[in-house]
């Protein structure tokens, strides 16, 4: 039988998982940060709540609006990733990397991070 | 000024709150006895009211919340060391895994360009950055609603 996987794998450049490893152990550094606040401010929020001796209904709604964000969350990945991918082909398309490449991607989530918090204020309304 | 006998409630606020009655009330108040008469039985009422001794409870109430309140166990200070354990020594295996990687991980930087690896991080810090001013935007919101 022919080895087409072994031929296909073995023709991979190295670089590529060397690019992976190395979004990857960004991907954790960044995740770890963005953990440590969430848990912080979570941490100081229900302190707050206590503090302040709210009723059993407040703190309750309080509590529920943290797991609605959460209904948005996909929404909010939606508008980063797509804002990303258009940032990296936009400086793709302007090689080699400088500091124009930095202005693309800067101004492309900022895009997506709009676009997000428009998305936000028509749900509250 | 009123000629006819002012209601209760204009009698309680000329008694306990004067700064709020009308004129015309204080001006009655002034001249009719059987209205002044009754201000004071109010005033009275008032300080017997307050005179009262405040009600004690015959037993030790924070004696007998204290009792119900469950005491930590045992079992629970053990699942705590075995907790601190497991940090310890995840920290212990990432530590060591990172000292025994080291030249590869160094070498994983080595043959990529200075602008590309800065280009790659600042994409990520960038990421991570609106994505905390997302988390501290939510938390002011919650704040706001715990101060209304």
């Amino acid at each position: 039988m022919k080895p087409i996987f072994i031929k296909q794998l073995s023709e991979i450049d190295p670089d590529v998982y060397k690019v992976i490893v190395i979004l990857f152990i960004i991907v954790m550094v960044m995740r770890f940060i963005v953990m440590i606040l969430r848990k912080m401010l979570d941490h100081k929020l229900k302190n707050k709540i206590i503090d302040k001796g709210v009723s059993e209904d407040l703190a309750s709604s309080i509590l529920q609006t943290e797991s609605n964000s959460e209904k948005h969350a996909n929404i909010k990945w939606f508008a980063i990733l797509l804002t990303t991918g258009i940032g990296l082909f936009i400086t793709d398309q302007y090689l080699p990397l400088g500091i124009h490449s930095f202005g693309i991607m800067a101004i492309s989530i900022a895009i997506g991070f709009l676009a997000y918090s428009i998305y936000l204020k028509g749900f509250d309304k | 000024m009123k000629t006819t006998h002012v209601s209760d409630h204009d009698i309680q606020q000329f008694t306990f709150d004067l700064s709020e009655c009308e004129a015309d009330i204080i001006k009655h108040m002034h001249s009719c006895g059987a209205c002044k008469e009754r201000a004071e039985s109010y005033l009275l009422l008032s300080n017997t009211i307050k005179d009262q001794p405040e009600p004690v409870l015959e037993f030790n109430l924070t004696e007998l919340v204290l009792d119900q309140l469950p005491q930590s166990s045992n079992k629970e200070s053990t699942y705590t060391y075995f907790i601190y354990f497991l940090i310890i020594a995840s920290i212990g295996v990432v530590v060591t895994a990172l000292y025994l990687l080291k030249d590869t991980l160094i070498h994983l930087f080595s043959n990529t360009t200075t602008i590309s690896t800065s280009f790659i991080i600042s994409v990520a810090m960038l990421i991570t950055f609106a994505l905390s001013l997302d988390l501290v935007r939510s938390f002011n919101k919650k704040t706001n609603m715990l101060n209304y």
